[in-house]
């Protein structure tokens, strides 16, 4: 068995002052290095959640982690230097251009001036923004801003990678890119991968294992494999259904029910 | 049925303002107006009452005029001209899609927002107004009296504010067509504002007024004069203050003017929606994307002077994004054109400490635009730090470096343009004065760094800004008004305490805004 890369124990996160929306209910997850983890669930499951508090952004209201064998809350200087985060709703600085803006980020985590700028040419070209990369943010559309800041979360080039919704602005031909460079950084630099999104397809070709999070509990865990045969499904899709539940048909017309009675 | 859709949206633009306060937002206007009124018709004139030896002293004093002058000049383009210059400057919040894709006309954007954001205006302008009420108790201003001086100063704010969001949507969407134009939009927005501040003040001050009398004849542009609301407020004012008193008291010329405001600020409104509704597009404005220069030698010098290395590269990107936004550099003008025009107004005065006074009272304005910028790329950018190792120190600062870098030569800039007004300057005085202001702006910039942090401001909305910025002046005119009351004023004891304050203050509002910072999710 490989080593752990990220250990949680009964780790807790609720927001407001007396904690009325919990968002993380204790989780106990393990995810082993150089495994991609997948994780899934409804809106406000508690994903981006789950990430910030392994990116040390947002302070657990219970329990502990580890990441990389640094302590959640003892180390996490020590973990924000090992992670790279994409995260789901970025502020980046609209009035530097691409190019700046990795220089900002390679400073923000201390890469050394000469490998900074080799390695944000050799990313933006990768991107295809290359001929781009001195334009000023402002003008990018939101998937071109999206692979700027996938750049940016791999300009330090950490161990650990959290992609929240990766390509759910990109194009079918930059997702898949973005797919292939997430399998490649996983099988050929051993990274270990934590990526949450709502695209079933990815999620099924990329993840070693996946996660089922439901308003902040951990409700499913294991391979795809064995998702199914637990549900008795033969598709991730019907497999999540089963797990999280679904809007029954006779619901999704009911709103229109009082009008039409009335016309 | 339709529903009026300005309402609603004045409806949004109050909810939104007052969303703090969560279910009280509907008393907000009470919760504030009532202790506001208390404190004038009662607590003021008591508390006036009380050192009523020194403040006689006070008006007494030779240097009193040219202070009071000065306080009320800060005091109006505070609840004067700001606004004006937002209303100008903050027109792209109104171009969500999501107000596109609803069946509106522009002037219901427009109104909607103009009516939904008055109660919280006029809590300032009540404020304002009743501050200057309150120092006319004591001379015997009656109840009436005082509150036709409030609703003067109402009348005159929403029609001067109305006139500058309608002006500001026409220009708009004259220049508004490209990235660049919605910069240079903002950055007019502001500059424009200058010259109505001096025309505005020259005729409240009754300089250039009283000019235009004692050139005999009542040319065309005393006439005009004649016409701005403002002088008729100003009027009756006035005569409220030479014949305090009842109902009785009045002639029947200052409800005739009270009512004239009136009819001409709803005049005013009515023509303006009309307008609105031809000048104005709702529609999306088109951008084109700008080039990064390549680092010229000004990034490179602010590279070297903040120690190179990772630092030196943040403090670079930080300064970028606030270097090419327009408006930041347009606001620094503002406040230096204020400077000269203050200048200009007061100057000549032989008055040493003059100048000093007029920068302490700008001073404020002018590091709270500058450090506002730190949160106002939102919470997510604040992430992106908090992510980072010891990111949040780095941000700290890095926005240290950089609002230092910009208010040190625009202190010093200022600082030199209030002392062409000192007759007889040696140097020595000058040296002296710059190096205390420039210590001033820098812990005026700690201070306000830590009030942004302690209270982030997320929009790019210039009226939020102000609460932050207010809370730095009304805190150095405290200074200000307790080394008067500890008669040090104009002692160099005096002028160590207000820095000692700032400075103390600066550094525990940091401490608390940095923890802020830490812990804000
Ligand atoms: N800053 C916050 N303040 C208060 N509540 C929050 C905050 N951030 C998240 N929440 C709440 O926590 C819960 C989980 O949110 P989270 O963003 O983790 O969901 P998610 O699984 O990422 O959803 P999505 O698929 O929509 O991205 C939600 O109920 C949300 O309202
Ligand atoms: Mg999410």
């Amino acid at each position: 068995m490989s080593k752990v890369m990220i250990s949680t124990k009964q780790l807790s996160k609720s927001y407001g002052k007396s904690g009325r929306v919990i968002a993380l209910d204790r989780l106990n997850l393990d995810v082993y290095e150089g495994e991609t983890f997948g994780l899934l669930g409804p809106n406000g499951a508690g994903k981006t959640t789950t990430v910030r508090l392994l990116n040390c952004i947002v302070k657990p209201t219970g329990g502990s982690a580890t990441v990389g064998g640094y302590d959640l809350i003892e180390d996490s200087i020590e973990i924000k230097r090992i992670t790279g985060l994409l995260a789901e709703s970025p502020g980046l600085y609209e009035k530097l251009s691409a190019r700046e803006f990795l220089e900002f980020m390679g400073a923000l985590y201390d890469v050394p001036s000469d490998m900074l700028s080799d390695r944000a040419d050799k990313l933006l070209r990768l991107f295809g923004l290359h001929s781009r990369r001195n334009h000023l943010l402002e003008g990018y559309s939101r998937g071109m801003k999206q692979k700027v800041l996938i750049a940016a979360a791999l300009i330090h080039d950490p161990p650990l990678l959290f992609f929240d919704e990766p390509t759910s602005t990109l194009d079918p031909s930059a997702a898949l890119m973005v797919k292939d460079m997430m399998k490649g950084l996983a099988e050929n630099a051993g990274k270990t991968i934590v990526v949450c999104s709502h695209i079933l397809p990815i999620v099924e070709e990329l993840c070693d294992r996946i996660g089922i999070i439901n308003r902040g509990k951990l409700v499913a865990i294991g391979t795809l494999d064995e998702l199914l045969e637990r549900t008795g499904k033969d598709t991730l899709e019907k497999a999540y259904i089963d797990i999280t539940g679904a809007v029954q048909q006779k619901e999704l017309l009911s709103w229109r029910e009082l009008r039409s009675a009335k016309t | 049925m339709r529903r009026r859709k300005w309402l609603v949206l004045a409806k949004n633009a109050y909810l939104i303002r007052t969303s703090s306060f969560g279910s009280l937002r509907y008393a907000v206007p009470f919760l504030i107006g009532v202790p506001v009124m208390v404190a004038m018709f009662v607590v003021v004139p008591w508390a006036a009452g009380f050192f009523m030896d020194e403040l006689e002293l006070f008006f007494l004093s030779s240097a009193a005029v040219t202070f009071i002058q000065i306080i009320l000049f800060t005091m109006f383009i505070l609840f004067f001209t700001f606004p004006i210059s937002f209303s100008l400057n903050s027109g792209q919040e109104e171009h969500y899609e999501i107000l596109l894709s609803a069946p509106l006309e522009p002037k219901d954007v427009i109104l909607g927002k103009f009516v939904g954001d008055m109660p919280f205006y006029s809590v300032g302008v009540i404020a304002a107004s009743s501050f200057f009420v309150a120092l006319m108790i004591p001379l015997g201003l009656g109840a009436v009296q005082a509150f036709m001086v409030i609703g003067i100063f109402l009348l005159t704010f929403f029609s001067a504010l109305w006139i500058g969001v309608v002006i500001a949507a026409m220009i708009r969407s004259k220049i508004g067509s490209s990235a660049r134009g919605k910069d240079v939009g903002k950055a007019i927005s502001m500059t424009v504002a200058l010259p109505m501040v001096g025309l505005m003040y020259a005729i409240m001050s009754g300089k250039v007024y009283n000019a235009l009398l004692a050139s005999g004849s009542r040319g065309p542009l005393a006439f005009a004069l004649d016409l701005l609301p403002s002088s008729w407020g100003a009027d009756v004012v006035i005569s409220f203050a030479l014949n305090p008193g009842g109902v009785s008291n009045m002639s029947l010329e200052e409800p005739l003017r009270f009512a004239a405001m009136i009819v001409f600020f709803v005049g005013v409104l009515w023509a303006g929606t009309k307008l609105a509704n031809r000048a104005y597009s709702l529609e999306s404005q088109s951008f084109s994307s700008n080039l990064a220069r390549p680092e010229g030698q000004f990034y490179r010098a602010v590279r070297a002077v903040s120690g190179g290395g990772s630092f030196g590269s943040l403090v670079v990107s930080v300064f970028k994004d606030y270097g090419r936004r327009l408006e930041n550099i347009s606001k620094a003008v503002y406040v230096v054109g204020l400077v000269a025009l203050v200048t200009i107004f007061f100057g000549g005065t032989e008055d040493m400490y003059g100048g000093l006074v007029m920068l302490l009272f700008l001073l404020p304005f002018l590091a709270g635009f500058i450090v506002g910028e730190v949160t106002v790329r939102g919470k997510d950018n604040l992430f992106i730090y908090r992510k980072a190792p010891r990111g949040e120190t780095r941000l700290v600062r890095a926005r240290i470096m950089q609002s230092a870098i910009v208010i040190v030569p625009l202190a010093v800039v200022s600082t030199a343009i209030s002392l062409t007004s000192v007759a007889g300057l040696d140097t020595a005085y000058a040296v002296i004065m710059v190096t205390y202001v420039i210590a001033l702006s820098l812990s005026l910039v700690v201070f306000s760094l830590g009030l942004f942090l302690m209270f982030p401001v997320f929009s790019e909305k210039p009226a939020d800004m102000m609460g932050n910025i207010m809370v730095l002046s009304v805190f150095i005119m405290g200074c200000f008004f307790a080394t008067l009351f500890l008669s040090l004023f104009g002692e160099v004891a005096g002028w160590l305490l207000i820095l000692l304050l700032t400075s103390v203050a600066g550094a525990v509002t940091l401490a608390l805004g940095v923890r802020n910072l830490i812990t804000m999710e």
